[in-house]
């Protein structure tokens, strides 16, 4: 009798939660929101689209290591659930005392450690050491990204690739947020946008500072993240696919204050043609404004 | 000797009432003028704003620390905060009670002048369908820094300023976007507008010291003196290089 | 220290002798017996209900923050308007998220788990457990609770400064912690309170490595202790280590937030488009470093105490041994020391060169084996057991799969190139909620079902219990789970609202699922709560061994009088002789005499 109840109140319980969470779940559909400019991609509870040459090496290690912790989980747990049926206290069972001599579970530990060992030797360190070391030698674009709260700066170097010097403290919010000397030839063909924009298929360095406080590039389809931390430049690359043109999302991972959940920003792979055109509108000399 | 008395007071208090019967009268002192620009006006041309930051600051906007009301004849400027700086005395005035209507609109302040006296409230509204966060940078009074993530042109937040001193605000997601606030321990003050001019009204007559403020081109002071009845007019003119 | 000793180990307490010519003779006064008490269990007790309270209060901070996190700026209903000062408006402004998330962290670790853990059981089972009559220090026990209890109050009171409690995570990364609320009190509140709770760590540390190695009854050898003390003993070896480096480094972002040094602020700092005046090249990083040298060796702090009571229920409710008692102390041990060379792997995207990530990957992977041995060991134990389905084993054993589904998603986190998508997003907050949710907290239950009965001498309501237990375990799966998807999708952590990404937005289906969860999680806790009063005055009134367990806490009366034992316990054999060959009764306690087995 006080099993069948428990069964009772157990399919209640569970019958309450998928219906609860499938109602709630329906009910409350999100309306996908406005967010000024149309973003690419497709986002779902897994990984997104992915854009970069080298995402997918990411995108390796992180499926064979959930493919890994499955297959251990469910091995493991098909075991811990036999134990539990079969070894339930029941009259005229008394447990054994002798412990048993588990070879199987000292295989399973070196089993697990070896393939930790490939995981870290054969899928991690090498690629890691080619995002840290192996920066591209093909004429890349140079970016630099420079953080403050809560907004992205694109400072691009112009023609020449030079960046010209900072200086923090001639910053004008308005007319000059990153401190740029006019003094500075380098500096001269140089400009700053609050959108990113790559040639798609070339490879891009992207420089990335703070102004003020810890913030960190996250573009979620490039498997590229990386702190900005201030009094430090820090060099990224990455290279996005032929073919892949069109408007993705930036934000920031690092807590930075009040705004951090909007502090995001645009990137827009761009055609030649298209980030040429870009580039001269945003180089034009700039008109006066003309309240209308 | 006791009646006596008695008149001397009565005396006293009519005398009492009229005079302030006098100050209340003369209580009407204006002061007027326009703030004038001489110069070259292709310095101070008014550029358009980088808003490519927040897709959602979809209307154009431009730079304001200079705004020529070059319409008028001669030029104006626009924004300058007119003030009585001395000839007061010592006389304490109760603070306005109405709130300052601040106003976030297409990713920046209307107005861009908040002149406001000692603890009125100001109400901070936004106009926009983005996140605004409004950061007051003051020296004397308490630092304000919060963020306001919806649409809200009704109730917005009410603060208040208890110390006199002109302070930057700006928005932290939006960073150009700025404007002043000016804090005054009394009504007299006044910000140009699109024709350039200001009016202080209801001063009693006397000497005063005149502030012209412009957040680009400094403070300039002038000696104005006040009778009854009559407008006293005083313009201002910045000859920046 | 030494006397003490003497008489703890021969004679019992000093104080034991008083009880001995019976109750009432140097009787003290309610004050000294129950609030300023220097008895480890009274004070194991204040830390328990105290740690249980500042739970509730960390949970229903969060709470509310799946408010937000639901429905973006809506109204939040009923509290809203019932705090209009803290929801201008009703609903929550970011900067009360933020507020509300690093007190959610700092509460949960520093206020509600780690006292729970080894102020609460370790101080109320432990001596108990190796047969002594208290603590080593029983005044510096007592300081060690009034100056946890300051931390709290501090912590607490920070929420009603002007500005509110501490906005920058419980991480506190400079040079944010610094810059935020100027001349506020919210953030340097925090300090002032991490700085009492961590010295009050460090006391308590000192006090149980004492005890443990001086107070151990006759008989009772370092390889006869229960599995729970060797967890207590390693653990306090990492609170005394690790704890210093932060309080130091507490000390010192103090001092740059209100002496205006630098030593965690960089040159060139424009903040808010005002140039700072930090000059002498401090180094973000230094904090960084300072504080994951501390907070890694405290993960450990939060699950080494865990494992040990999961050992002590699942031994005396599957009536064997332990699997691998040895195995599992040298684990044990290897994971504390290992636990000091990982930290880094919480900063491979602050722009880490490849050695140092080589180095912290490897330690990193090297960690994860003991674990698994752990793991595998209390599973195995499952194997020819005759296993009792009783509350504190549902929670123990519920445990396990929890624990490994957080140990296992660690290894994407500990490889820096999965880390690069997966860092800083829901994925690590999955993370380590299950590590310390369903992991930590499920132990935390089991325990206090376990042990409520020595401490009160009744019994817990076993139905109620099951009803807490069922509910528990589904909705906080409920409620975590989905985050590991969150991550995957590649939504960041301590958003305030995910809408306004488009990756964010496609999964707020997935939030809206585990703020459900998580509400549903806090009203299964009712009948725990319940239970929890209810049993203390009206529950089965039970003898001193209920469970038929054979640890020396057994021994003693439920609950135990000052000076704990009736007789000063001699140790016979190890700690899990259950279903010994020979012996009509299926366990064995350690301080029976007879044949060994």
């Amino acid at each position: 009798m006080r099993r069948c109840s428990w069964r009772i109140f157990l399919a209640v319980v569970f019958g309450c939660v998928v219906l609860g969470q499938t109602s709630v779940l329906r009910a409350q559909a999100v309306a996908p929101k406005d967010t000024g400019v149309k973003i690419d991609g497709e986002y779902g509870p897994f990984l997104p689209t992915d854009i970069s040459v080298d995402g997918y090496q990411v995108d390796r290690l992180i499926n064979v290591l959930h493919v890994f912790m499955i297959g251990l989980f469910v091995g493991w747990g098909l075991f811990f659930a036999f134990c539990l049926v079969k070894y339930r206290q029941r009259p005229g069972h008394r447990a054994n005392s002798v412990l048993i001599k588990a070879k199987p579970s000292k295989y399973l530990e070196i089993a697990v450690a070896i393939f930790e060992a490939v995981l870290l030797f054969g899928f991690s360190i090498p690629v890691w050491a080619r995002v840290k070391s192996e920066f591209p030698t093909d004429d890349p674009m140079r970016v630099r990204v420079v953080a403050e709260q809560f907004a992205w700066n694109f400072h691009y170097p112009g023609a020449d690739k030079k960046f010209g010097k900072l200086n923090p403290k001639i910053i004008d919010l308005v007319k000059n947020p990153l401190g740029r000397m006019d003094d500075d030839p380098a500096g001269k063909d140089d400009f700053v946008s609050g959108e990113f924009h790559v040639i798609e298929g070339r490879s891009v360095v992207v420089e990335i500072l703070s102004k003020d406080v810890i913030h960190s590039f996250f573009v979620p389809v490039l498997r590229v993240k990386q702190d900005a931390i201030p009094g430090m430049r820090i060099p990224i690359w990455f290279k996005t696919k032929e073919k892949t043109a069109g408007a993705y999302e930036i934000g920031c991972a690092q807590l930075c204050g009040n705004n951090h959940f909007s502090m995001r920003a645009v990137m827009h792979v761009d055609t030649p043609e298209q980030y040429a055109a870009w580039v001269k509108k945003v180089t034009a000399p700039p008109e006066e404004f003309k309240e209308d | 000797m006791q009646k006596t008395f008695r008149y001397g007071v009565l005396c006293a208090f009519a005398a009492t009432l009229g005079l302030a019967g006098v100050v209340r009268a003369a209580d009407d002192g204006v002061i007027k003028g326009k703030v004038i620009f001489k110069g070259d006006t292709d310095k101070f041309k008014r550029s358009p704003i980088d808003t490519s930051k927040d897709a959602n600051c979809k209307k154009p906007i431009g730079s304001w620390d200079v705004i020529l009301n070059k319409k008028t004849d001669p030029i104006t400027i626009k924004n300058v905060v007119v003030s009585i700086k001395e000839g007061l005395g010592d006389k304490k005035f109760p603070p306005k009670t109405e709130p300052f209507k601040l106003t976030q609109k297409d990713c920046q302040y209307d107005p861009h002048i908040i002149a406001v006296m000692e603890d009125q409230p100001v109400k901070i509204l936004n106009g926009d369908d983005t996140n605004h966060n409004i950061h007051f940078l003051p020296k004397k009074n308490t630092e304000e820094n919060f963020s306001q993530p919806q649409k809200d042109e009704v109730t917005g937040k009410e603060l208040k300023f208890k110390l006199e001193e002109p302070f930057k605000v700006k928005c932290d997601v939006h960073p150009w976007m700025g404007a002043h606030v000016l804090v005054f321990t009394h009504p007299y003050f006044a910000v140009t507008g699109d024709d350039g001019t200001f009016e202080l009204k209801g001063l009693p007559p006397g000497k005063y010291v005149v502030e012209a403020w412009h957040e680009k081109f400094g403070t300039m002071k002038a000696d104005v003196e006040v009778a009854a009845g009559k407008p006293a007019e005083k313009d201002f003119t910045f000859e920046p290089k | 220290m030494a006397q003490h000793q003497h008489k703890g180990g021969g004679h019992g307490h000093d104080h034991h002798h008083h009880d001995d010519h019976g109750a009432g003779h140097h009787e003290l006064s309610y004050w000294r017996k129950y609030i300023f008490s220097v008895d480890h269990k009274i004070i194991g007790i204040q830390y328990g209900l105290t740690a249980l309270c500042f739970l509730f209060f960390g949970f229903s901070l969060m709470m509310i923050m799946r408010w937000q996190l639901a429905y973006p700026n809506k109204p939040i209903p009923v509290i809203g308007s019932l705090f209009p000062s803290f929801f201008p408006g009703g609903a929550m402004a970011p900067e009360m998220y933020n507020a509300f998330g690093a007190m959610h962290g700092t509460i949960m670790v520093f206020l509600g788990v780690v006292p729970m853990l080894v102020g609460a059981f370790g101080n109320y089972v432990m001596p108990l457990q190796i047969g002594a009559p208290d603590m080593a220090f029983p005044k510096l026990n007592m300081m060690s609770y009034w100056v946890y209890f300051c931390g709290g109050v501090t912590m607490l009171a920070s929420f009603f400064v002007k500005g509110g409690a501490a906005q920058s995570g419980w991480t506190s990364y400079a040079p944010l912690s610094v810059i935020t609320q100027p001349h506020q009190w919210g953030q340097t509140m925090w300090l002032i309170g991490m700085v009492f709770l961590i010295t009050s760590s460090l006391l308590g540390s000192i006090n149980f490595i004492t005890t443990i190695v001086q107070l151990r009854a006759k008989g009772l050898t370092m390889f006869r202790l229960p599995f729970f003390v060797w967890a207590q003993f390693v653990t306090s070896f990492l609170l005394l280590l690790a704890f210093p480096p932060l309080e130091a480094a507490g000390i010192l972002q103090l001092m740059d937030r209100v002496a205006g040094t630098s030593f965690f602020m960089p040159e060139g700092l424009v903040v808010s488009g005002q140039m700072q005046s930090y000059t002498g090249g401090g180094n973000p990083l230094l904090w960084q470093h300072l504080f994951w040298f501390l907070a890694h060796p405290e993960v450990y702090v939060l699950i080494l105490p865990a494992m040990g009571m999961v050992a002590e229920i699942i031994a005396s409710n599957t009536r064997k041994a332990l699997w691998g008692y040895r195995t599992m102390v040298y684990s044990i041990i290897f994971l504390g020391f290992m636990s000091f060379i990982v930290w880094a792997h919480h900063m491979f995207i602050t722009g880490m060169g490849q050695k140092m990530a080589a180095f912290f990957a490897t330690t990193t992977m090297i960690i994860s084996i003991p674990s698994v041995v752990i793991l595998t060991a209390m599973v195995i134990t499952l194997h020819g057991a005759s296993i009792r389905f009783n509350v504190p084993m549902l929670f123990a054993l519920a445990f396990l799969p929890m624990f490994a589904i957080g140990g296992l998603t660690g290894l994407p986190l500990g490889l820096p190139v999965s880390d690069i998508q997966l860092h800083d997003t829901y994925y690590v907050i999955g993370h380590f909620h299950y590590v310390v949710a369903p992991g930590t907290i499920f132990a935390i239950f089991a325990g206090i079902y376990f042990w409520f009965p020595k401490a009160t001498g009744r019994m817990m309501n076993e139905a109620l219990g099951k009803v807490h237990f069922v509910l528990s375990f589904i909705f906080i799966n409920v409620a975590f789970m989905p985050m590991f998807f969150q991550g995957l999708a590649g939504v960041s952590r301590r958003l305030a609202d995910q809408t306004g990404y488009a990756h964010g937005n496609a999964v707020q289906g997935l939030t809206r699922m585990s703020s459900w969860g998580a509400w549903m999680l806090g009203l299964s806790q009712v009948p725990f709560i319940i239970n929890f009063f209810v049993s203390m005055f009206a529950g089965r009134k039970v003898s001193e061994n209920p469970w038929e367990s054979t640890t020396l806490e057994w021994s003693a009366p439920s609950p135990p009088p000052h000076g704990n034992f009736k007789s000063t316990p001699v140790v016979h054999r190890g700690p899990y002789e259950y279903g010994v060959p020979g012996i009509a009764k299926d366990y064995f306690p350690q301080h029976q005499a007879g044949a060994e087995a």
